[in-house]
Protein backbone atom coordinates (compact mmCIF):
# COMPACT_ATOMS: atom_id res chain seq x y z
CA UNK A 1 0.00 0.00 0.00
CA UNK A 2 2.54 2.48 0.96
CA UNK A 3 4.65 1.49 -2.62
CA UNK A 4 0.81 2.58 -4.27
CA UNK A 5 0.89 5.82 -2.25
CA UNK A 6 4.28 6.70 -3.59
CA UNK A 7 3.21 5.94 -7.21
CA UNK A 8 -0.11 7.49 -6.70
CA UNK A 9 2.25 10.76 -5.46
CA UNK A 10 4.42 10.40 -8.23
CA UNK A 11 1.87 9.99 -10.93
CA UNK A 12 0.16 13.80 -9.16
CA UNK A 13 3.13 15.56 -9.05
CA UNK A 14 4.22 17.65 -11.96
CA UNK A 15 7.85 17.20 -11.25
CA UNK A 16 7.16 13.23 -11.94
CA UNK A 17 4.32 12.74 -13.59
CA UNK A 18 5.84 11.80 -17.16
CA UNK A 19 7.67 9.18 -16.02
CA UNK A 20 5.31 7.87 -13.83
CA UNK A 21 2.31 7.62 -16.72
CA UNK A 22 4.68 6.10 -18.87
CA UNK A 23 5.27 3.50 -16.40
CA UNK A 24 1.86 3.31 -15.57
CA UNK A 25 1.33 2.65 -19.20
CA UNK A 26 3.97 0.48 -19.96
CA UNK A 27 2.87 -1.90 -16.86
CA UNK A 28 -1.01 -2.15 -17.61
CA UNK A 29 -1.64 -1.26 -21.51
CA UNK A 30 -1.83 -5.04 -22.00
CA UNK A 31 -3.32 -6.20 -20.06
CA UNK A 32 -6.05 -3.16 -20.14
CA UNK A 33 -6.08 -3.83 -23.95
CA UNK A 34 -7.08 -7.92 -23.99
CA UNK A 35 -9.58 -7.07 -21.31
CA UNK A 36 -11.35 -4.44 -23.57
CA UNK A 37 -10.71 -6.19 -26.42
CA UNK A 38 -13.22 -9.34 -25.65
CA UNK A 39 -15.74 -6.86 -24.34
CA UNK A 40 -15.78 -4.98 -27.94
CA UNK A 41 -14.12 -7.63 -29.97
CA UNK A 42 -13.05 -5.13 -32.59
CA UNK A 43 -9.92 -4.15 -32.84
CA UNK A 44 -10.62 -0.69 -33.68
CA UNK A 45 -13.08 -0.54 -31.20
CA UNK A 46 -10.92 -1.89 -28.49
CA UNK A 47 -7.88 1.15 -29.37
CA UNK A 48 -10.59 3.59 -29.02
CA UNK A 49 -11.25 2.25 -25.48
CA UNK A 50 -7.53 2.06 -24.62
CA UNK A 51 -6.76 5.31 -25.32
CA UNK A 52 -9.85 6.67 -23.47
CA UNK A 53 -9.25 4.71 -20.56
CA UNK A 54 -5.14 6.04 -19.93
CA UNK A 55 -6.33 9.61 -20.84
CA UNK A 56 -9.68 9.49 -18.14
CA UNK A 57 -6.75 7.67 -15.91
CA UNK A 58 -4.45 11.32 -16.50
CA UNK A 59 -7.60 13.25 -15.95
CA UNK A 60 -8.72 11.52 -12.96
CA UNK A 61 -6.02 10.77 -10.81
CA UNK A 62 -6.26 13.24 -7.95
CA UNK A 63 -9.41 11.88 -7.41
CA UNK A 64 -8.60 8.14 -7.13
CA UNK A 65 -8.60 7.62 -3.18
CA UNK A 66 -6.59 4.85 -3.14
CA UNK A 67 -9.62 2.39 -1.42
CA UNK A 68 -8.37 -0.40 -3.94
CA UNK A 69 -5.59 -0.87 -6.11
CA UNK A 70 -4.86 1.50 -8.86
CA UNK A 71 -5.25 -1.80 -11.06
CA UNK A 72 -8.66 -2.11 -9.88
CA UNK A 73 -9.54 1.46 -10.58
CA UNK A 74 -8.01 1.41 -13.82
CA UNK A 75 -10.17 -2.25 -14.68
CA UNK A 76 -13.31 -0.30 -13.67
CA UNK A 77 -12.78 2.97 -15.79
CA UNK A 78 -11.83 0.43 -18.72
CA UNK A 79 -14.78 -1.62 -18.10
CA UNK A 80 -17.53 1.29 -18.04
CA UNK A 81 -15.43 2.50 -21.09
CA UNK A 82 -15.93 -0.66 -22.98
CA UNK A 83 -19.62 -0.60 -22.23
CA UNK A 84 -20.09 3.28 -22.98
CA UNK A 85 -19.19 1.98 -25.99
CA UNK A 86 -20.91 -1.08 -26.67
CA UNK A 87 -24.23 1.21 -25.38
CA UNK A 88 -23.08 4.27 -28.18
CA UNK A 89 -22.64 1.10 -31.10
CA UNK A 90 -25.78 -0.35 -30.37
CA UNK A 91 -27.78 2.72 -30.21
CA UNK A 92 -26.94 4.05 -33.40
CA UNK A 93 -27.96 0.54 -34.90
CA UNK A 94 -31.35 0.57 -32.59
CA UNK A 95 -30.12 -3.13 -31.59
CA UNK A 96 -29.07 -4.43 -28.30
CA UNK A 97 -25.48 -4.95 -27.06
CA UNK A 98 -25.89 -8.57 -26.90
CA UNK A 99 -27.04 -8.22 -30.81
CA UNK A 100 -24.41 -6.27 -31.48
CA UNK A 101 -21.68 -8.11 -30.12
CA UNK A 102 -23.10 -11.43 -31.59
CA UNK A 103 -22.64 -8.74 -34.99
CA UNK A 104 -19.19 -8.31 -34.21
CA UNK A 105 -18.43 -12.27 -33.51
CA UNK A 106 -20.13 -13.21 -36.58
CA UNK A 107 -17.86 -10.85 -39.10
CA UNK A 108 -14.67 -12.85 -36.78
CA UNK A 109 -13.85 -15.13 -39.91
CA UNK A 110 -13.03 -12.22 -42.00
CA UNK A 111 -11.56 -10.18 -39.54
CA UNK A 112 -7.76 -9.55 -40.48
CA UNK A 113 -6.59 -9.35 -36.26
CA UNK A 114 -8.49 -12.81 -35.76
CA UNK A 115 -6.51 -15.70 -36.39
CA UNK A 116 -8.12 -18.71 -34.28
CA UNK A 117 -9.44 -21.72 -35.43
CA UNK A 118 -13.11 -23.18 -35.33
CA UNK A 119 -12.73 -24.13 -32.24
CA UNK A 120 -12.14 -20.58 -30.90
CA UNK A 121 -14.63 -19.18 -33.29
CA UNK A 122 -17.40 -21.61 -31.73
CA UNK A 123 -16.03 -20.26 -28.03
CA UNK A 124 -16.69 -16.73 -29.28
CA UNK A 125 -19.85 -17.16 -30.66
CA UNK A 126 -21.39 -19.20 -27.09
CA UNK A 127 -19.78 -16.13 -25.53
CA UNK A 128 -20.95 -13.20 -27.39
CA UNK A 129 -24.99 -15.11 -26.94
CA UNK A 130 -24.56 -14.35 -23.05
CA UNK A 131 -26.32 -11.63 -21.44
CA UNK A 132 -23.81 -8.85 -20.96
CA UNK A 133 -22.81 -9.31 -17.12
CA UNK A 134 -22.31 -13.33 -17.81
CA UNK A 135 -20.15 -12.46 -20.48
CA UNK A 136 -18.03 -10.24 -18.33
CA UNK A 137 -17.65 -12.00 -15.48
CA UNK A 138 -16.69 -15.42 -18.17
CA UNK A 139 -13.98 -13.11 -19.97
CA UNK A 140 -12.53 -11.98 -16.09
CA UNK A 141 -12.35 -15.29 -14.75
CA UNK A 142 -12.06 -18.04 -17.40
CA UNK A 143 -9.32 -15.39 -19.74
CA UNK A 144 -7.70 -13.05 -17.19
CA UNK A 145 -8.21 -14.94 -13.97
CA UNK A 146 -8.99 -12.27 -12.16
CA UNK A 147 -9.99 -13.33 -8.54
CA UNK A 148 -13.74 -12.79 -7.27
CA UNK A 149 -12.79 -10.71 -4.48
CA UNK A 150 -11.32 -8.23 -7.35
CA UNK A 151 -13.96 -8.69 -10.12
CA UNK A 152 -16.51 -7.60 -7.24
CA UNK A 153 -14.38 -4.40 -6.84
CA UNK A 154 -14.25 -4.01 -10.44
CA UNK A 155 -17.77 -5.08 -11.36
CA UNK A 156 -19.75 -3.50 -8.03
CA UNK A 157 -21.37 -7.57 -7.55
CA UNK A 158 -21.47 -9.23 -4.52
CA UNK A 159 -18.90 -12.22 -4.78
CA UNK A 160 -22.29 -14.82 -4.34
CA UNK A 161 -23.45 -12.66 -7.78
CA UNK A 162 -20.46 -13.14 -9.04
CA UNK A 163 -20.07 -17.24 -8.95
CA UNK A 164 -23.96 -17.83 -9.74
CA UNK A 165 -23.18 -15.69 -12.87
CA UNK A 166 -20.02 -17.46 -13.65
CA UNK A 167 -21.79 -20.72 -12.98
CA UNK A 168 -24.60 -20.26 -15.11
CA UNK A 169 -22.06 -18.74 -18.18
CA UNK A 170 -20.22 -22.08 -17.59
CA UNK A 171 -23.33 -24.05 -18.46
CA UNK A 172 -24.43 -21.97 -21.39
CA UNK A 173 -20.86 -22.10 -22.96
CA UNK A 174 -20.59 -25.75 -22.64
CA UNK A 175 -24.31 -26.42 -23.83
CA UNK A 176 -23.44 -24.14 -26.89
CA UNK A 177 -20.31 -25.68 -27.94
CA UNK A 178 -21.88 -29.36 -27.53
CA UNK A 179 -24.64 -28.29 -29.42
CA UNK B 1 27.26 -54.33 -21.09
CA UNK B 2 26.07 -55.85 -17.49
CA UNK B 3 28.31 -53.74 -15.92
CA UNK B 4 26.75 -50.69 -16.98
CA UNK B 5 24.41 -49.41 -14.77
CA UNK B 6 21.35 -48.94 -16.27
CA UNK B 7 20.05 -46.12 -13.81
CA UNK B 8 19.33 -42.56 -16.17
CA UNK B 9 22.56 -40.11 -15.80
CA UNK B 10 19.75 -37.58 -16.83
CA UNK B 11 18.84 -35.21 -13.86
CA UNK B 12 15.75 -33.23 -12.66
CA UNK B 13 15.61 -30.01 -10.64
CA UNK B 14 14.07 -30.87 -7.63
CA UNK B 15 9.94 -31.61 -7.33
CA UNK B 16 9.55 -31.25 -10.91
CA UNK B 17 7.05 -33.63 -11.92
CA UNK B 18 5.30 -32.23 -8.57
CA UNK B 19 3.67 -29.12 -10.47
CA UNK B 20 4.08 -30.44 -13.94
CA UNK B 21 0.31 -30.77 -14.69
CA UNK B 22 -0.55 -26.98 -13.36
CA UNK B 23 2.14 -25.21 -15.23
CA UNK B 24 1.54 -26.87 -18.55
CA UNK B 25 -2.09 -25.95 -18.06
CA UNK B 26 -1.12 -22.33 -17.11
CA UNK B 27 1.13 -22.30 -20.25
CA UNK B 28 -1.11 -23.35 -22.62
CA UNK B 29 -4.04 -20.96 -21.38
CA UNK B 30 -1.23 -18.38 -21.42
CA UNK B 31 -0.68 -18.89 -24.93
CA UNK B 32 -4.62 -19.33 -25.75
CA UNK B 33 -5.54 -16.17 -23.76
CA UNK B 34 -6.25 -13.94 -26.09
CA UNK B 35 -8.70 -16.99 -27.83
CA UNK B 36 -7.51 -16.35 -31.41
CA UNK B 37 -7.93 -12.12 -31.12
CA UNK B 38 -4.65 -10.62 -32.61
CA UNK B 39 -3.23 -6.98 -33.13
CA UNK B 40 -1.51 -5.11 -35.69
CA UNK B 41 2.20 -5.27 -35.61
CA UNK B 42 3.78 -3.18 -33.37
CA UNK B 43 0.38 -2.32 -32.06
CA UNK B 44 1.42 -1.68 -28.82
CA UNK B 45 4.14 0.44 -29.25
CA UNK B 46 2.18 2.50 -31.16
CA UNK B 47 -1.00 2.84 -28.61
CA UNK B 48 1.55 4.18 -26.48
CA UNK B 49 3.06 6.95 -28.40
CA UNK B 50 -0.32 7.78 -29.34
CA UNK B 51 -1.66 8.17 -25.62
CA UNK B 52 0.97 9.70 -24.60
CA UNK B 53 0.51 12.44 -27.56
CA UNK B 54 -2.68 13.20 -26.57
CA UNK B 55 -1.58 14.19 -22.99
CA UNK B 56 -1.22 17.32 -21.00
CA UNK B 57 1.40 17.64 -18.39
CA UNK B 58 0.57 20.24 -16.29
CA UNK B 59 3.98 21.74 -16.58
CA UNK B 60 3.00 22.34 -20.27
CA UNK B 61 -0.15 24.02 -19.05
CA UNK B 62 1.89 26.61 -16.73
CA UNK B 63 4.83 27.39 -19.12
CA UNK B 64 1.25 27.79 -21.62
CA UNK B 65 -0.07 30.09 -18.90
CA UNK B 66 3.07 31.97 -18.23
CA UNK B 67 3.18 32.72 -22.11
CA UNK B 68 -0.01 34.18 -21.86
CA UNK B 69 0.61 36.10 -19.09
CA UNK B 70 3.27 38.41 -20.99
CA UNK B 71 0.63 39.44 -23.38
CA UNK B 72 -1.97 40.23 -20.31
CA UNK B 73 0.65 42.06 -18.43
CA UNK B 74 1.61 44.00 -22.13
CA UNK B 75 -1.87 44.14 -22.87
CA UNK B 76 -2.84 45.94 -19.77
CA UNK B 77 0.19 48.09 -19.36
CA UNK B 78 -0.97 49.59 -22.95
CA UNK B 79 -4.64 50.11 -21.65
CA UNK B 80 -3.08 52.12 -18.55
CA UNK B 81 -0.77 54.00 -20.59
CA UNK B 82 -3.38 55.00 -23.61
CA UNK B 83 -5.63 56.45 -20.79
CA UNK B 84 -2.94 58.12 -19.49
CA UNK B 85 -1.32 59.83 -22.81
CA UNK B 86 -4.82 60.26 -24.21
CA UNK B 87 -6.47 62.16 -21.18
CA UNK B 88 -6.31 65.29 -22.64
CA UNK B 89 -7.96 64.00 -25.84
CA UNK B 90 -10.51 62.32 -23.98
CA UNK B 91 -11.64 64.94 -22.43
CA UNK B 92 -13.93 62.89 -20.54
CA UNK B 93 -17.49 64.30 -18.88
CA UNK B 94 -16.04 63.72 -15.29
CA UNK B 95 -12.39 63.34 -14.64
CA UNK B 96 -13.85 60.55 -12.68
CA UNK B 97 -15.42 58.78 -15.08
CA UNK B 98 -12.27 57.18 -16.43
CA UNK B 99 -10.98 55.64 -13.01
CA UNK B 100 -14.31 54.43 -12.30
CA UNK B 101 -14.35 52.60 -16.22
CA UNK B 102 -10.95 51.64 -15.51
CA UNK B 103 -11.64 50.58 -12.40
CA UNK B 104 -14.65 48.56 -12.91
CA UNK B 105 -13.04 47.54 -16.40
CA UNK B 106 -9.91 45.67 -14.36
CA UNK B 107 -12.16 44.38 -11.69
CA UNK B 108 -15.16 42.62 -13.39
CA UNK B 109 -12.77 40.99 -15.93
CA UNK B 110 -10.52 38.40 -15.99
CA UNK B 111 -6.92 38.65 -16.74
CA UNK B 112 -7.63 36.23 -19.70
CA UNK B 113 -10.50 38.72 -21.33
CA UNK B 114 -8.69 41.98 -20.61
CA UNK B 115 -6.56 40.37 -23.22
CA UNK B 116 -8.84 39.70 -25.61
CA UNK B 117 -10.72 42.44 -25.32
CA UNK B 118 -7.84 44.43 -25.61
CA UNK B 119 -7.14 43.09 -28.62
CA UNK B 120 -10.36 44.71 -30.49
CA UNK B 121 -9.60 48.13 -28.82
CA UNK B 122 -6.75 48.70 -30.27
CA UNK B 123 -8.21 47.37 -33.49
CA UNK B 124 -11.42 49.88 -33.10
CA UNK B 125 -11.90 53.49 -34.37
CA UNK B 126 -14.99 53.49 -32.35
CA UNK B 127 -13.48 53.31 -28.91
CA UNK B 128 -13.48 57.61 -28.48
CA UNK B 129 -17.07 57.34 -29.69
CA UNK B 130 -18.14 54.89 -27.57
CA UNK B 131 -16.38 56.33 -24.56
CA UNK B 132 -17.58 59.80 -25.05
CA UNK B 133 -21.05 57.79 -25.15
CA UNK B 134 -20.91 56.66 -21.60
CA UNK B 135 -21.90 59.37 -18.64
CA UNK B 136 -20.74 58.76 -15.10
CA UNK B 137 -24.21 58.22 -14.54
CA UNK B 138 -24.17 55.28 -16.54
CA UNK B 139 -21.45 54.03 -15.07
CA UNK B 140 -23.00 54.42 -11.22
CA UNK B 141 -26.11 52.91 -12.23
CA UNK B 142 -23.85 50.23 -13.54
CA UNK B 143 -22.27 49.79 -10.11
CA UNK B 144 -25.71 50.45 -8.14
CA UNK B 145 -27.05 46.90 -9.95
CA UNK B 146 -24.10 44.92 -9.92
CA UNK B 147 -23.58 44.86 -13.62
CA UNK B 148 -20.28 44.91 -15.61
CA UNK B 149 -18.90 47.69 -18.27
CA UNK B 150 -19.09 45.03 -20.67
CA UNK B 151 -22.32 45.49 -20.36
CA UNK B 152 -21.97 48.79 -22.72
CA UNK B 153 -20.94 46.78 -25.48
CA UNK B 154 -18.22 48.86 -25.82
CA UNK B 155 -15.97 45.84 -27.18
CA UNK B 156 -18.20 43.94 -29.40
CA UNK B 157 -17.72 43.56 -32.29
CA UNK B 158 -21.50 43.65 -33.26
Amino acid sequence: MEQQNQFIEALTSPDTQEVAFKKLLNDYKEKLYWHVRKIVIDHEDADDVLQNTFIKVFENIHRFKGNSSIYTWMYKIATNEAINLLNKKSRQLGVSNEEWIEKQVAQLESDIYFDGDAMQLKLHKAIAKLPEKQRLVFNMRYFEEIKYEKMSEILETSVGGLKASYHHAVKKIKNAINE
Amino acid sequence: MNRIDKKSPFKVPDNYFDHFDERLTQKIKTKNSTNGLITPHGYFMKVESEILNKIVYPVQKAQAKKKHLWKIITAAAAVVALFYFNKNIFTPPENQLAEFFIEDYLTYNNTYEIADYSDYYFETDNFLENYESITIDDVLELRLYGETPTNLNLFDDE
